[in-house]
């Protein structure tokens, strides 16, 4: 298999990821604790798209507020969209970052930078450089336990039934 | 934005093969033969690409205390592009069929006629014509052996890639979920997640 076969082959995981990310920022208030990483606050922001995994054509975008917690946004989750691309807050000690991730590519992109310390040239572009891979590192630890956990028998036997629970609690027809 | 100011996306890569030991002479060598060199306004060359220095488009003299700082190899990817634009390449080219009828005292011509006069109005205006230049940061991360591109154009991440693997001669791998996937696990769970179907996020209740 060639290896733009390999990479297709997984990037329904992307949106997968996203989806599951959601479901855990609002399960755990945004609060997160993983391996020996001090703990740290994610929780999605301003803008939400979903998009049908098939046909890809029907898509919902939110924007404004907190889109995630919309009755719209868990209405389209309930017929089968996934989050297509979602802008996020990371909050680690004092320093805060805005970035937004799609699927399936996972870029970081408009990505804004908590606030700079040093005013030498060469400090900044060190700063700037330290804090893109404090993001990188954040979403790589969020992402390894997601496929740890995508791979474990717990995945379909706790973790999707749980999901499958919030997103249906959270629409119209549930209160 | 780039590198050194104000918002940032970015595509991330990781190198496929080890990096060469080569001695920073080698590498800043491999540079310099592929900084970017000016179109040439006496050809009819519409693109050219090359690497110039982060910050200073018209850098091409590339020089070490330029390039490295720290780990880190910092550069610029420049591409100047020449294009006529199509309605006054029609309009010349309108004319010149016109005016080539007339001098031969002919109502009609030739397909091959027709292909060489706009190829020749199309090179006669092709050098009258302004490059446009754009320019993307790049960082090589030589202890991470990862690379960080500030572009998400698809065109332009090709043109990236390839010019990074003419300058180095290394292959660049893409950090999607693959490309991270291979970096944080292991082989044998790289394997096991190409075998995973979809998951079904909604269940109806009850099951």
């Amino acid at each position: 298999m060639s290896l733009l076969a390999r990479i297709r082959q997984l990037d329904f995981l992307a949106s997968e990821f996203l989806t599951w990310l959601l479901y855990r920022c609002e399960r755990q208030n945004a609060v997160w604790k993983l391996d020996a990483s001090p703990a740290f606050e994610l929780w999605p922001d301003d803008r939400l798209r979903l998009e049908a995994p098939v046909d890809g054509v029907t898509k919902n975008l939110l924007s404004g507020g907190t889109p995630s917690r919309t009755a719209e946004a868990h209405a389209a989750l309930a017929t089968g969209k996934l989050v297509q691309e979602a802008r996020w807050k990371l909050l680690r000690g004092e320093k805060e970052w805005l970035f937004t991730m799609k699927a399936p590519d996972l870029d970081l992109r408009s990505v804004r930078l908590p606030e700079l310390l040093t005013e030498e040239e060469d400090d900044r572009l060190r700063e700037r450089l330290s804090l893109m891979r404090e993001l990188e590192e954040t979403v790589e630890l969020l992402l390894k336990t997601f496929l740890e956990l995508r791979l474990s028998n717990g995945w379909t036997r706790d973790e999707l039934p749980a999901v499958s629970e919030w997103i249906l609690d959270g629409t119209p027809s549930n209160g | 934005m780039g590198l050194t100011k104000g918002t940032v996306s970015y595509r991330r890569f990781r190198l496929q093969d080890d990096l060469p030991l080569n001695s920073p002479e080698v590498f800043l060598d491999s540079i310099q033969k592929q900084a970017f060199r000016p179109i040439d306004g006496e050809t009819d060359e519409e693109v050219s690409i090359g690497w110039v220095g982060v910050n200073d488009p018209l850098n091409t003299e590339l020089r070490h205390e330029d390039l490295f700082f720290e780990d880190l190899v910092l550069l610029s990817m420049r591409i100047d592009k020449k294009r006529v634009p199509a309605k006054i390449l029609s309009a010349h080219v309108q004319r010149a069929f016109r005016d080539y009828a007339h001098e031969n005292d002919r109502a009609l011509l030739s397909r091959s006629e027709k292909e060489n006069i706009k190829e020749m109005v199309h090179t006669r205006l092709l050098r009258r014509v302004l490059p446009s230049m754009a320019t993307y940061d790049m960082v090589l991360d030589l202890s991470e052996l990862e690379v960080r591109f500030w572009s998400l154009s698809q065109n332009v991440c090709i043109e990236f890639v390839e010019l990074f693997g003419m300058t180095f001669g290394l292959n660049l791998l893409p950090m999607s979920c693959y490309g991270l996937a291979a970096k944080l696990l292991d082989e044998v769970s790289v394997e096991r997640l190409a075998n995973l179907q979809p998951s079904a996020f909604v269940r109806s209740r009850g099951r």
